[in-house]
């Protein structure tokens, strides 16, 4: 009897060390270590492929593009595949420059980035994310979303490669995974806000939740509203010519 | 003698058999291609995934990609009363051109090679209002291979690749001088082909910044010379001045040959080799480009541009050789008033090329103007130009008088077969467009300002999607100036009229 009871005692307090263990470790993770996990849910800095189904309602017109992507950091090449309208028209992001193509004309011309994509959403939303190498991230005070407790960080680029000069990142402690963001302008002024699932598996070995919607509301119109719906998602390693402007004729 | 306007126009051939011969060539290769061992991309490798033996239609189909567009127009043209084509009589311009046409694009991704295979079919019907078939009306049909590529993947990053391309680069919306092989950018109108050539080409990707391409043109493929002239038919004062056919590489030729080099008459294809050092930086590249054709110079090239903001970016293109091949009006001694086209910048040691300097400004609501300035240090001053229309009026006036008819159709055809991409120095290109305007408007308008000569061309594009498959649009050509103006060659205005439904 006594020995059951020493068991039982035991594995209570074996489950309540690991726990507390587990607790710690969270709570002993640096900014950039939590970021690098949610950067994780959100893509691969050595490569990606997707298909992204975009969902946009921007002052009552309403607009749908499916693009099959493959990125790398903040490269990508990305094929529109429906509406038929836009069937085959690509556009290429390397290092900061953008080509878009459109099939017939051949020759790609370079865009700007105020060329817009689609509805709310930026060029750096279709690609992947790397926010743990290139903002610094500020502690802010835990907060609980939908009922999830929440690291809070304001994150300010230190790269001119980052697509957003702020970020306000809301992290869920108990997934690791980045369930909100709110995108500032350099002058500080709130322009956009993105809430993210996570319904999709990635790693077959060691299953891992993965990025499957991104909504975007427009902070001044809040009726504008975008959503990204992540599919057929592969990580893989992209050879540098699939980024080369030479190739994009034909691709 | 003349091609058919609108094939130049087009670049359609009556290709049928040639057709068939490039399909049998590309499946032969890929034939052999696909029994050679399988591999992956390196990066792909890693996964252990794919295979390039397809286990299923269903996996066939995820790596096969068709577009398949139906389009369909009717152009309206005003010819010029230019002296270039006197009374429609020379180029045969038809007022009406009507063309229905099918287009597939098919391209198989198999991991190890790329497969590309764009047939076209069509039928047209022309109508001429003046010239020599005024009042006459002409119905075609036609079949062609409008590009086939096949690309390997030696490593991930060293690719070969064989085909036929319309091979476009360089940033600039008028024209790009910095591609030495293909002219026409395909800009000015966006549902008009720009016909290929057939390349042969071998690119590196040393690492995501920089890559080296050699470049290699075999053959003319679609993208024949506007206008041709049999030489050996011409006849001057009731005789065959140049009985044979074919020419000579430069050095080897007896006087025929060196007569028809120096008079620019020879049609004949140059075989093209280029070698292009890309480099993508962090918001800038640039491109240098290194070429020359097998009768003709060296030739250095290359285009640039920077992100000065999210809305801003400037860019340049630039090609620049020694002497030139173009034709220059050069005045015949002792006879005032009388010139003679011929290449009598050959041998010529002056630096001679264009540069183009352009940027494009981008508004919030997506509207883009683009500006563009042109020097083209090899074009017509105002003494080569004054001679150059001088000379084209009297071959005008002496096109219907017998005997020396064939004489002045040469002197025309030298004059539309400058070699001068552009005829003057000096250019201003404006354009401003906005695509999807409420997800179904398209808008572009160019102006293109010759300011040596005040001629001007204004192109107005419109497309409007009717639904997710149907677009009506409108493509204009608006030609100002004085009659003997660059831009007032050939015609006056066109206007094409369409639609096109996308499967």
């Amino acid at each position: 009897m006594k020995t059951r009871s020493a068991i039982t005692i035991l594995c209570i307090l074996g489950l309540f060390l690991s726990v507390l263990a587990t607790c710690s470790n969270a709570d002993e993770m640096s900014p950039k270590q939590i970021l690098q996990l949610a950067d994780k849910a959100r893509g691969n800095y050595e490569g990606v492929k997707w298909t992204i189904y975009i969902d946009s309602t921007e002052n009552n017109e309403k607009q749908e593009r499916y693009l099959n992507v493959s990125a790398r950091g903040y490269d990508f090449l990305a094929v529109l595949t429906n509406p038929s309208k836009v069937k085959g028209q690509k556009l290429l992001m390397v290092d900061h420059n953008m080509w878009f193509m459109k099939p017939g004309v051949k020759k790609p011309v370079p865009i700007s980035s105020r060329q817009k994509l689609v509805g709310g959403a930026a060029y750096g939303d279709i690609a992947a994310t790397n926010y743990a190498d290139d903002y610094e991230a500020e502690v802010l005070p835990s907060e609980t979303i939908d009922g999830e407790d929440c690291h809070v960080f304001r994150l300010k680029a230190i790269t001119k490669k980052a697509t957003y000069d702020e970020i306000q990142y809301w992290i869920s402690k108990k997934r690791l995974v980045g369930i909100k963001a709110e995108y500032y302008t350099v002058s500080g002024k709130l322009f956009k806000t993105a809430t993210f699932e996570y319904n999709h598996q990635i790693a077959k070995d060691n299953p891992a939740p993965f990025i499957s919607k991104m909504t975007i509301v427009d902070a001044i119109a809040p009726d504008n509203i975008t959503y990204l719906h992540y599919k057929d998602s592969e990580l893989v390693k992209i050879p540098d010519s699939m980024f080369d402007v030479n190739l994009l004729m034909n691709r | 003698m003349f091609m058919q306007f609108p094939e130049k126009l087009t670049g359609k051939r009556n290709s049928r058999v040639k057709a068939c011969i490039v399909l049998l060539e590309t499946m032969m290769v890929c034939s052999i291609l696909l029994w050679m061992p399988p591999f992956t991309l390196g990066g792909e490798a890693d996964t252990g995934e794919k295979s390039t033996v397809y286990d299923s239609f269903d996996d066939f189909r995820n790596h096969f990609t068709s577009y398949i567009k139906w389009i369909s127009y009717d152009v309206f043209l005003q010819p010029s009363p230019s002296t270039l084509n006197p009374d429609n009589k020379l180029f045969n311009i038809p007022g009406n051109f009507l063309t229905s046409e099918i287009r597939a694009d098919f391209s198989l991704d198999m991991d190890k090679m790329f497969l590309v295979f764009k047939p076209r079919i069509n039928a047209s019907w022309q109508r001429w209002e003046d010239g020599p078939q005024a009042d006459q009306e002409e119905t075609k049909t036609d079949s062609f291979v409008y590009e086939w590529l096949v690309r390997y993947y030696v490593s991930s990053d060293l690719i070969a690749s064989y085909g036929r391309q319309n091979l476009q680069w360089g940033p600039a919306y008028l024209l790009s001088p910095s591609n030495p092989f293909i002219q026409n950018n395909g800009q000015s109108n966006p549902k008009r082909e720009v016909p290929g050539m057939d390349f042969a080409t071998l690119l590196w990707v040393i690492d995501p910044s920089w890559s080296i391409s050699t470049i290699v043109n075999t053959d003319q493929g679609g993208n024949k010379p506007a206008f041709t002239l049999d030489v050996s038919n011409i006849h001057f004062i009731g005789k065959r001045s140049f009985p044979d056919k074919g020419r000579s590489p430069i050095g080897e030729g007896d006087v025929r040959n060196q007569i028809i080099d120096i008079l620019g008459l020879d049609t004949s294809f140059e075989p093209g080799y280029a070698i292009k050092v890309d480099f993508t930086g962090f918001k800038k590249y640039f491109s240098v480009i290194g070429s020359f054709k097998e009768y003709d110079r060296a030739r250095l090239g290359g285009y640039g541009g920077i992100t000065i903001s999210d809305a801003m970016l400037l860019y340049a293109e630039a090609s620049y050789t020694l002497g030139s091949e173009a034709l220059y009006p050069v005045a015949i001694p002792h006879f005032p008033n009388q010139s003679i086209l011929m290449k009598s910048k050959d041998d010529s040691s002056e630096l001679l090329g264009m540069t183009l300097l352009g940027g494009t400004y981008t508004l919030e609501n997506g509207m883009t103007f683009v500006l563009e300035g042109i020097y083209n240090s090899e074009g017509y001053g105002n003494e080569d130009a004054e001679r150059y229309y001088r000379l084209r009026k009297q071959a005008a006036d002496l096109y219907d008088v017998p005997y020396i008819r064939d004489l002045a159709k040469l002197v025309l055809y030298q004059a539309a077969n400058t070699r001068l991409r552009l005829l003057r120095r000096h250019y201003l290109m404006a354009q401003a467009y906005r695509n999807q305007i409420y997800d179904t408007l398209n808008l572009a308008i160019r102006f293109t300002y010759n300011i040596d000569d005040g001629s001007s061309q204004l192109i107005p594009i419109a497309e409007y999607d009717i639904g997710d498959h149907i677009q009506a649009f409108l493509v204009g050509q608006y030609n100002m100036g004085p009659i003997d103006s660059e831009f007032r060659t050939l015609f006056d205005h066109s206007v094409m009229i369409g639609v096109q439904y996308t499967f």
